[in-house]
């Protein structure tokens, strides 16, 4: 039968003499290889291995087929490209061509000005004049910027008037610049990262104890026969994690610990692990309960214990505040436990999760049977951004009780987020302990000097000029809706009328003399803060490939060299070039970089990090031995090399794992990260007070979290398909088909008492957002509810009644709004997600009929 | 081409067949509702490429025709909603499932073309030979 042939899909081959270049994914934490094949348009090569540049006959096999969305054109100079930007077959991480949604569609991420999608990628410098952006050269905004810095700063004499909320995520050359110009140049301690309000650690409960954030090896969790994936979900967000080391290479037993019923979870269930649901911000019980059995059964590896860990309270007092405040001898540890609140049939009462349950999960953690307990401990999130000492203290008490550590197969590990290149000079140190405003007091130490928690200081006007780089502040902080009205408040004084350089200082200083605040945003597309920024500078989107070379590393310390291949907007500059134009009009003599190379040979020779986890000590000492700048040393380490980096006969070695026991190359000195090597047990108290003036437990706190008549839990967290803030997948048209609107997952019975079905947009309102810094608040916001018939529910419903989940950080749709300004008043870290509201349907959405609402938990039976 | 018929079809059956080249293997179907795309008085006939999009492994026989999905696929879990257009309910595919065009004559199933690029190719129709018509037109 004849009839319009509609194959119209092509992709092109790159011939071969295409230019190659390699990187990292720009997205998560995995760091999967990828390469990336550039050839102008008009060229092309051929379907057999030797006619084209990726060595292939065509059709491709498993694995190495270049699908559509790997392929993108680019524009340069008048000239068209196509670049191919596909999974590197070869790199140890993802061999074989594995990758995520994310990672495999990256190549329609790229800039290109034929991409309607990118027209608002920020492209000129602006400056907010009579109210409206307007375009300026560099010149003028970054003299703009240090008249507001000035200005703020009262000419460096009050260096905590400038804040600076920059980036964990990017690479070492633009973190290492950032962080120099805020806390070196200007001295100021006032420093929060994308995703937390001070220079904090995310899991205090695990360095406190000792012990690395990132600190196994892929392979083991190959090697498992356990893993323990507490607010971590691998296949959600580390899908080359779950797919390759979990699931193709290993075969442990999973125990899911999650509120949601989602694939993982029956994934566990279907292959001989287990699924706890444990109820919203009660995992502190739940993980001490375990702790429990394992010890009342004596599972517990008491000769570990006796070697390993540090049993005199002395030395651990003497270990550091936070060690005084939080350490526990194994004997203060095993009282607390004995606690009745922990044992399993009072537990399942707050936690939800069946005494049996609890105690099978403590079995397989345990594994009595083994002559060694080869378990390995990952956690994330849903453990981070809640309580966060309490959380990350309990997993790192089972690591220790269990010693289950530093071996293959075993271990204790952060399982998400994005790729680490935070690096500084070391000026944060004294610009915090000398001049951060904010204190802790404890049951036993007080007054003790923390980092500030910048977010405060913005509402409470400390901070008076306010530089935002790469991130959403407006959007991404706790309590959000409230943030913003002080944001909006703060920056709606007196305005510039011209974009004369002197008319802009005389607004700024009008403004910041009446407790307003300027506001910097240094982006690549336009967000919630951009509507209060006065000054916008555009950045290159370095982790994509434009402009120059750079560094960080992944979940196993694997730090490699990415190649830069593009030139992206041509009026936007690399973030490191802008701190240096930044801090040289300040006055600095040592910020005159000619390349992010250039930075990074510099932190290689004289700032390598020498002696901790993420050393990079043996690059320059293998560079020298092959008359190599270290930038062209590294660009010849192709599988990357795993921190610590030594020097070994002229080339870098790497150390699979940290912690590793003795006879192996120790890590800062000691098996452990405190003075005596032995780590320390980690108090986990559901009646720990964390006000001392009135006295507030945790247990408190819980209540006033926990949802009230017509409210539900509304808790969040990542969906597979989408990165963080979306500034890429907003305009990505496969994934935005995929949600085209932030989504609510609800019960059946949870919607049908609103009346609400899936489709049906949904408003989330909590009257009573909790605020430990004075009133309680509100917020909104509104999503597409995703309900699931029981019909189709083959494994189960991912919500319970009660609970709802939303991704958290889609664009305008943000729950944030609705989140707690509950942080732990040790380490300011947010709880993001324990939210509650009441929910209320608005109507249709008009993506009823675009999206599908078919169940995302299937698991292979 | 032809490649089935509406009256052989019957609830929760799974068909294969090879087009447009010589081993594109594809699957038809008849799934519980109206599908985007879907032929038949109801709308709910179906034809999508059977290799999955992610890394080619096959999804042909894990099609639950009253689930209307296909998968999750064995290799990484990759389910697709076929009312839908093969759009990717979770997984790490990064195109949809490729759909079979289909057209009805006279309670002949007809396959017209695909939307999608099916695994391993740069084009449907090239690197392969072409399956013959097997109609008469
Ligand atoms: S090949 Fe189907 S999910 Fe990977």
């Amino acid at each position: 039968m004849a009839a319009d042939n509609p194959n119209t899909s092509e992709v092109p081959i790159p011939p071969t003499g295409a230019e190659r270049s390699t990187r990292s994914c720009r997205y998560c934490i995995v760091g999967c290889g990828y390469e990336v094949y550039k050839w102008p348009v008009g060229e092309e090569g051929g379907p057999s291995a030797d006619e084209n540049a990726l060595g292939i006959d065509y059709p491709a096999g498993y694995g190495e087929w270049p699908s559509p969305n790997m392929h993108e054109i680019i524009q340069e100079n008048g000239q068209e490209y196509h670049v191919l930007f596909k999974p590197d077959t070869e790199y140890p991480v993802n061999e074989g061509g594995s990758h995520s949604v994310r990672g495999g569609t990256q190549a329609q991420s790229l800039y290109s000005p034929n991409n309607e999608d990118y027209d608002d990628r920020l492209k000129q410098p602006q400056i907010r004049i009579g109210g409206d952006l307007v375009t300026v050269d560099w010149d003028t905004a970054i003299e703009a910027w240090a008249r507001a810095t000035e200005i703020a700063t009262e000419n460096g004499e009050n260096p905590n008037g400038y804040g600076q909320k920059l980036y964990f995520y990017q690479f070492i050359e633009n973190t290492f610049a950032g962080t120099k110009l805020c806390h070196d140049v200007i001295g100021s301690p006032n420093w929060g990262g994308h995703n937390r309000p001070a220079l904090t650690t995310e899991v205090p409960g695990l360095v406190n104890a000792g012990l690395a954030q990132w600190s196994y090896a892929y392979e083991d969790a190959a090697e498992a026969d356990t893993i323990v994936l507490a607010g971590a979900d691998p296949k959600e967000n580390q899908d080359v994690i779950f797919s390759k080391w979990i699931n193709e290479e290993g075969d442990a037993d999973i125990v899911f610990i999650d509120p949601r019923k989602k694939f993982t979870a029956n994934y566990a269930e279907n292959n001989g692990g287990i699924h706890l649901q444990v109820n919203e911000a009660t995992d502190p019980i739940l993980l001490n309960a375990i702790a429990r059995h394992i010890v009342d059964q004596g599972w517990h590896d008491e000769g570990f214990i006796e070697e390993w860990v540090m049993d005199n309270r002395e030395t651990i007092d003497e270990e550091g505040w936070y060690q005084e405040e939080f350490g526990l001898t194994p004997e203060e540890y095993y009282d607390l436990l004995d606690d009745s609140r922990y044992a399993p049939e009072n537990a399942a009462e707050t936690t939800g999760v069946p005494a049996e349950d609890i105690r099978e999960a403590a079995e397989l953690i345990a594994q009595p049977d083994a002559d060694e307990t080869n378990t390995l401990f990952m956690l994330e999130k849903g453990l981070i951004w809640g309580w966060s000492h309490e959380n990350t203290g309990a997993m790192a008490n089972l690591t220790l009780i269990t010693g289950s550590v530093g071996r293959p197969g075993t271990g204790i590990t952060r399982a998400g987020g994005h790729q680490e290149g935070f690096w500084t000079n070391g000026a944060e140190g004294d610009a915090i302990a000398e001049r951060s405003t904010q204190t802790f007091d404890g049951e036993k130490v007080e007054g003790v000097t923390v980092p500030p928690n910048t977010v405060e200081r913005v509402r409470d006007g400390e901070i008076k000029h306010w530089h935002v780089i790469g991130n959403d502040p407006a959007r991404h902080s706790y309590a959000t809706q409230d943030l913003r009205n002080s944001i909006r408040e703060r920056t709606s004084g007196a305005q510039p009328q011209t974009a004369d350089i002197d008319e802009i200082e005389r607004a700024f200083r009008e403004r910041i003399e009446n407790g307003g605040m300027v506001v910097t945003h240094q982006e690549l597309y336009p967000n919630t803060t951009t509507q209060y920024a006065d000054i916008l500078l555009p950045a290159k989107a370095v982790e994509s490939g434009e402009g120059g070379d750079y560094h960080r590393w992944n979940g196993e310390r694997r730090f490699r060299q990415y190649q830069g291949f593009m030139e992206g907007p041509s009026g936007a500059k690399e973030d490191w070039e802008i701190f240096s134009m930044m801090g040289q009009r300040l006055g600095a003599d040592d910020m005159d970089w000619e390349s992010s190379r250039e930075i990074f040979n510099l932190i290689a020779e004289e700032y390598p990090g020498a002696g901790g986890d993420h050393s990079l000590e043996g690059i320059a000492p293998a560079a020298e031995a092959n008359d190599m700048t270290p930038a062209e040393y590294m660009e010849t380490v192709e599988e990357g090399v795993q921190q610590p980096i030594y020097e070994e006969n002229g080339e870098v070695q790497g150390t699979p794992r940290i912690h590793a026991p003795d006879g192996e190359r120790e890590v800062m000195d000691h098996r452990f990260h405190t003075s005596t090597g032995e780590a320390i047990f980690q108090r986990v108290d559901w009646d720990r007070v964390v006000d001392p003036d009135d006295g507030t437990t945790i247990g408190d706190v819980y209540e006033q979290l926990s949802p009230g008549e017509d409210e539900i839990w509304v808790t969040n967290g990542r969906l597979q398909h989408l990165w963080q803030n979306m500034y890429t997948h907003q305009r990505l048209e496969y994934v935005q088909k995929r949600f085209p609107q932030n989504i609510l997952q609800l019960h059946p019975n949870d919607a049908a008492d609103r009346e609400i079905e899936a489709g049906d947009l949904v408003e989330i309102v909590n009257d009573d957002v909790l605020n430990i810094h004075g009133e309680n608040t509100e917020g909104s916001f509104t999503a597409v509810a995703y309900v699931v018939d029981e019909d189709d529910a083959a494994q189960g419903q991912a919500v319970s009644e009660g609970l709802a989940y939303t991704y958290w950080l889609y664009p305008d749709q943000v729950n944030n709004d609705v989140n707690p300004a509950y942080l732990d008043p040790a380490n300011p870290n947010p709880g993001y997600k324990y939210g509650k509201g009441r929910i209320r349907r608005l109507g249709e959405s008009e993506v009823k009929d675009e999206m599908s609402f078919k169940p995302m938990n299937i698991a292979p039976e | 081409m032809l490649v089935g018929s509406v009256g052989d079809l019957g609830d929760g059956t799974v068909e294969t067949f090879e087009y447009p080249l010589e081993g594109t293997r594809n699957f038809l179907t008849r799934i519980e509702g109206a599908a985007w795309g879907g032929v038949g008085s109801d709308g709910d006939i179906v034809a999508y490429n059977g290799l999955c999009t992610h890394m080619g492994c096959s999804v042909e026989g894990l099609v639950t025709p009253e689930q209307e999905m296909a998968g999750p696929c064995s290799c990484h879990y990759t389910t697709f909603d076929l009312s839908k257009g093969g759009m990717v309910v979770s997984g790490a595919a990064t195109t949809d499932l490729p759909q079979v065009r289909l057209e009805i004559e006279d309670g002949d199933i007809y396959a017209t073309g695909i939307d999608g690029l099916v695994y391993g190719y740069r084009n449907n129709l090239r690197d392969g030979t072409p399956i013959e018509a097997a109609t008469e037109e």
